[in-house]
């Protein structure tokens, strides 16, 4: 029987029966690895420039006055944090994700500003090029930059209350880490050109990205938050979370769609339409990219709904907090840094190989 | 020079874009009562995600605590006396 007069108590709530953190801190690999590879992107293409009838040009951190400056100002405060994780794991963390998520949001807030600036100024002028004869849209560095320092950001918030009492250790759940996939497809491939006009053998042709689209800037940046979302809600593990994002997934997947389709349809109209005499110099192609995004935006809207209807009864793949290759264990957190860091290693021989 | 204010201002335009989020993130915290260390690390963190993510996390403890606050009100005026 409950006494009605004992100290008020909240019991075993709900969040604290769910809680099964692994005991002991964080491992001090996969946050450099992670590091590391918010720098790879800041050497990788941050903004891409299509002039009219001529090859894109690209351009990161390092084609700025004063980019090398704070590329080595953030490798330094990196170093430092390193030190620091010795001791004191989590403040160390705090402060890589803070460096690295400076590195981050410069690229992020640099596509933004130049995406909103050229829509609202056409004429204006960037590395010599007139923006008024080019397309300009965001590089792949952007995409790995930000996603990098979002998941170390997030590895470190996972540790504060109360949000550890709600972010289990070594249980990923299913349907927000697929509805990942498509999302960080779409936010690389909406930067690749969807529809080439002109002949790209003759000097003039037009690539048109699906960032250079009428809204797209808008669109992008409810992708990101969208793709936050998921992420909240893989960290947060609770059924308004999971509805949330997953009704702002359908949004976005019909908004996608509704543009891929209309890029599809105009250009299929336009092929079409065009008198064979012309052909020769005014073809239309749909690029690869194009279906690429669409495919994926349906994938979006697919689990989206999957989302909201299993949000009450959620599947999680549980990991082992070590794997064993026969008499060698490895812990988890360090095998996925050995797999960025195989990665890391292939761009960078790679790069040397193609000496881009 | 031209070098030395470029670096001055991306590293500018970033801490104002870091420590922007991170007050907002604070004030909307404080609205929720949430620690202050948390709610200034997710915004500063994660930006404008990290203030979506403590609009939810106000959401998921307010809802969480209004529960316990109803027994609290329940039991006390059991044990206040009106005439005192």
């Amino acid at each position: 029987m409950i006494d009605p007069f004992a100290d008020i108590v909240s019991g075993e709530s709900e969040s604290s029966v769910i809680v099964n953190q692994a005991n002991g801190q964080p491992r001090i690999l996969l946050p450099i690895t992670l590091a590391l590879m918010v720098f790879i992107g800041a050497l990788m293409p941050w903004i891409v420039i299509r002039p009219l009838g001529e090859n894109h040009d690209s351009y990161n951190l390092t084609n700025v006055p004063g980019g090398i400056g704070i590329l080595v100002t953030v490798f330094v405060a990196v170093v430092i944090s390193s030190i620091v994780m010795i001791w004191r794991r989590v403040t160390g963390m705090i402060m890589m994700s803070l460096a690295v998520a400076a590195l981050g949001w410069m690229a992020a807030i640099s596509g933004m500003l130049l995406g909103i600036v050229s829509s609202f100024i056409p004429a204006i002028e960037v590395a010599g090029i007139d923006l008024s004869k080019a397309q300009v849209g965001q590089g792949t560095g952007v995409v790995v930059s930000v996603i990098f320092s979002l998941i170390l950001a997030f590895l470190c918030v996972r540790q504060l209350e109360p949000i550890a009492q709600y972010s289990p250790s070594f249980e990923f759940p299913v349907i927000q880490l697929a509805s990942l996939i498509p999302m960080l497809i779409v936010t690389g491939t909406v930067h690749q050109g969807w529809l080439v006009l002109g002949n790209p053998d003759a000097q003039w042709h037009a690539e048109v990205p699906g960032d250079s689209l009428y809204g797209s800037g808008i669109l992008i940046m409810v992708l990101w938050l969208g793709l936050g979302l998921w992420l909240t809600s893989a960290i947060f593990r609770r059924p308004i979370v999971m509805r949330l994002a997953g009704s702002l997934a359908i949004a976005l997947s019909f908004v996608i769609l509704g543009y891929t389709v209309l890029v599809w349809l105009g250009g299929r109209a336009l092929a079409w339409l065009l008198p064979s005499s012309v052909e020769g110099w005014a073809s239309v192609n749909i690029e690869a990219s194009l279906y690429a995004t669409a495919l994926s935006a349906i994938a979006i809207g697919v689990l989206g709904i999957v989302g909201i209807v299993t949000a009450s009864r959620e599947r999680v793949i549980k990991l082992k907090d070590q794997t064993s290759f026969g008499s060698l264990k490895v812990p988890t957190s360090d095998l996925f840094a050995f797999v960025l860091l195989f990665f890391a290693v292939l761009w960078i021989v790679f790069k040397l190989v193609t000496r881009q | 020079m031209a070098g030395i204010l470029s670096y001055i201002a991306m590293a500018l335009m970033v801490g104002l874009w870091i420590v922007g989020w991170l007050g907002l993130a604070c004030l909307v915290g404080a609205f929720f009562d949430l620690e202050l260390s948390t709610t200034a690390l997710l915004g500063a963190l994660l930006g404008p995600l990290g203030f979506v993510a403590v609009v939810i996390l106000g959401i998921i403890e307010k809802t969480r605590s209004t529960g316990s606050v109803q027994v609290v009100d329940t039991q006390s005026s059991n044990l206040l006396d009106p005439f005192s």
